[in-house]
């Protein structure tokens, strides 16, 4: 699909991997990608996945936090992350390393779609979410004479898993 | 504080600064210009863009208190609490107050203007509590004990080599360290602070009046750890960073990464409608939202000034200005600083103080050219400077005298062509190495008219 092709050459520009995985192997593939890229310990915010091999742990402890993707963003491989449905802020947040776990089918074209998608499929109504966050890439800053660094106060790398 | 002149000329002095500067400057415009043109291959009408901004702001402008109110009506029904704060006394007084009413302790900070223009870190500290700011850029200059120099990247005027020996000073670091070691030795530093703090106070970039919600643009994660972990949440910003709608937010949001650091967006951008709700185990209990004028409605009531309301900080018209780019942000010793700076610091800090500031400029328009919602500087610039000329304590005052003595003469034309012929035969005999023409110009008019009057007759 064009947007998913899309979504993938964006994510690619940040350094962002992505990794496609049929959703009945999900438990499975997305273990032992955890165990090849040195994970053991994580917290998950996700009702499909045990991932009962790793240690849970809390999540300024873990080397990793699985999310929850809501819908995601062609043209900038942003990741739409509400605080609802047992979705924490800090799961994508503290841990060095996040996962964020996408539809292949919530993918929305640009920035200006994904506005108008939040308006009026969350704030609209007045049982808002307290906290929706769109997730571009990992942490980074250029405060030091503009030299980009990536992985300041929140993940160092952002893994995406289009299943 | 030393007067503007002294600052400029030692900003001018200043060799390492103004090799920062440079750099800095040049590679924000270059990202700003990159972001711009992938905008426009992707089929975006970057001007109608900026039209619909400009627009979108003035008419929010138009009905400013409209719509405070109904932002505050709507965060209170999200479960937050609204103050308005008319000063800056105010607003760090209502700080301390929900400080010391739950027991606050320690305080972490993320990026806000606002919070500077206030001097709040400076009141909470002197009231005995921990305060650090986390933003990389912000965190330097508090260890520095300087104020920012730029709206967007606080600590550009400093060099790896001055934040390397700053945290040696400060913690015994190796002078050595790279820029990526000196941001994750600071990530290890500030992360308990976070886990531990008791409040956590943010900015703004806009608050959306019809759903109460805060939006925040961020690269380093620290405003959402700011807003998430710590119990407490306040966020301070100006009443001008209301917005009505969602729509408004389309318009505005995707001109403001691209204008300040040449993104399509910014690592995280967060949507905040307050407190957790009863089911979550995380996010701030309690949701303050403190709105502050501090000169910002007598702005807003001034015709000729309003627009610089429609501001969104972005910080392009700093990047794009050729003197703030010579001089650096300190010299316009305000806490705003280039075009937009020049144009609000004399009226939030007064002309006595701020008066010069309109007046170092080209007027080359590079700022109006580079800002997203369109607010016309350059004229801006003027009008500022026509009220200051009206004032009868002009700060210009050798400009003054020196027009009242040219215009004296200028309407005697007589003795001024006298004068004039005087100082043209001293110039001539002070500066008679260089070859310059023998005859005047009204000479050379003059003999011309004369032989045209022999040759009619």
């Amino acid at each position: 699909m064009e947007l998913i092709k899309k979504f993938e050459e964006a994510a690619r520009k940040l350094n962002v991997k992505c990794l496609q995985i049929p959703s009945d192997r999900l438990e499975s593939d997305l273990a032992e990608y955890l165990k090849g890229i040195g994970v053991r310990s994580v917290v998950v915010d996700s009702d499909r996945l045990s991932l009962s091999l790793f240690e849970h742990v809390d999540a300024s402890e873990a080397d990793c936090g699985v999310s929850e993707v809501r819908w995601g963003i062609a043209s900038t491989a942003t990741l739409v992350i509400p605080m609802i449905d047992g979705n924490r802020r800090t799961t994508s947040l503290l841990p060095p390393v996040s996962i964020g776990l996408l539809r292949k089918e919530d993918i929305v074209p640009d920035l200006t779609t994904s506005l108008n998608y939040l308006y009026r499929k969350m704030m609209k109504t007045t049982a808002r979410p307290s906290s929706v966050v769109f997730v571009t890439g990992p942490s980074r800053t250029a405060d030091i004479e503009l030299n980009l660094i990536v992985g300041v106060h929140g993940p160092r790398e952002l893994h995406v898993v289009l299943c | 504080m030393k007067s503007f002149h002294k600052r400029v000329q030692e900003a001018l002095e200043d060799k390492d600064l103004h090799g920062n500067l440079t750099t800095g400057t040049r590679q924000a415009r270059q990202s700003r210009a990159d972001a711009f043109e992938w905008m426009r291959s992707e089929g975006l009408d970057t001007e109608g863009m900026r039209d619909e901004a400009h627009r979108v702001k003035m008419e929010i402008l138009d009905d400013l208190d409209v719509w405070v109110d109904r932002l505050e009506q709507s965060v209170v029904s999200n479960g937050g609490v609204v103050y308005r704060a008319s000063t800056a006394e105010s607003a760090c007084e209502y700080v301390l107050q929900i400080a010391k009413d739950n027991d606050v302790d320690s305080v972490v900070k993320s990026k806000s203007m606002v919070t500077e223009e206030i001097d709040l870190n400076e009141r909470l500290l002197e009231a005995g509590l921990d305060v650090v700011e986390t933003d990389l850029g912000e965190y330097i200059i508090q260890l520095a004990g300087e104020r920012p120099s730029h709206i967007v990247a606080p600590a550009i005027h400093k060099s790896l080599h001055d934040v390397a020996d700053l945290y040696h000073e400060q913690f015994g670091t190796d002078r050595s360290m790279s820029a990526a070691q000196l941001t994750a030795w600071t990530r290890r530093r500030l992360r308990p602070k976070f886990l531990d703090a008791d409040m956590g106070i943010s900015g703004a970039n806009f608050a959306i009046a019809e759903t109460g919600t805060l939006v925040i643009v961020e690269n380093e994660g620290n405003a959402r750890l700011t807003t998430s972990v710590p119990r407490i949440h306040v966020a301070v910003t100006g009443i001008e960073k209301v917005i009505r709608s969602w729509d408004d937010l389309q318009a505005l949001l995707p001109l403001l990464p691209a204008s300040a650091t040449g993104q399509q967006v910014t690592s995280y951008v967060s949507f905040l409608n307050g407190p957790r709700l009863s089911e979550e185990t995380e996010g701030p209990e309690q949701f303050h939202l403190i709105l502050l004028d501090n000169g910002r409605k007598e702005i807003h009531d001034d015709p000729d000034f309003r627009e610089a309301l429609a501001c969104i900080r972005c910080g392009a018209c700093l990047n794009a200005c050729p003197v703030y780019s010579q001089i650096g942000g300190h010299a316009y010793g305000g806490v705003y600083q280039g075009p937009i700076g020049a144009v609000i610091t004399p009226h939030m800090q007064g002309i006595k103080v701020a008066g010069e500031l309109p007046f170092a400029s080209s007027l080359c328009s590079a700022c109006a050219d580079a800002c997203p919602v369109k607010i016309d500087i350059p004229t801006l610039l003027i009008r500022q400077r026509d009220r200051i000329n009206r004032q009868d304590h002009s700060l210009v005052s050798f400009e003054k005298w020196a027009f009242r003595l040219w215009s004296w003469f200028a309407i005697r034309p007589v003795i001024y062509r006298r004068v004039a012929r005087l100082v043209s035969l001293g110039i001539k005999w002070k500066f008679s190495s260089v070859q310059l023409e023998r005859k005047s110009f009204l000479e050379e008019w003059n003999s011309l008219k004369n032989s045209k009057k022999q040759r009619v007759n």
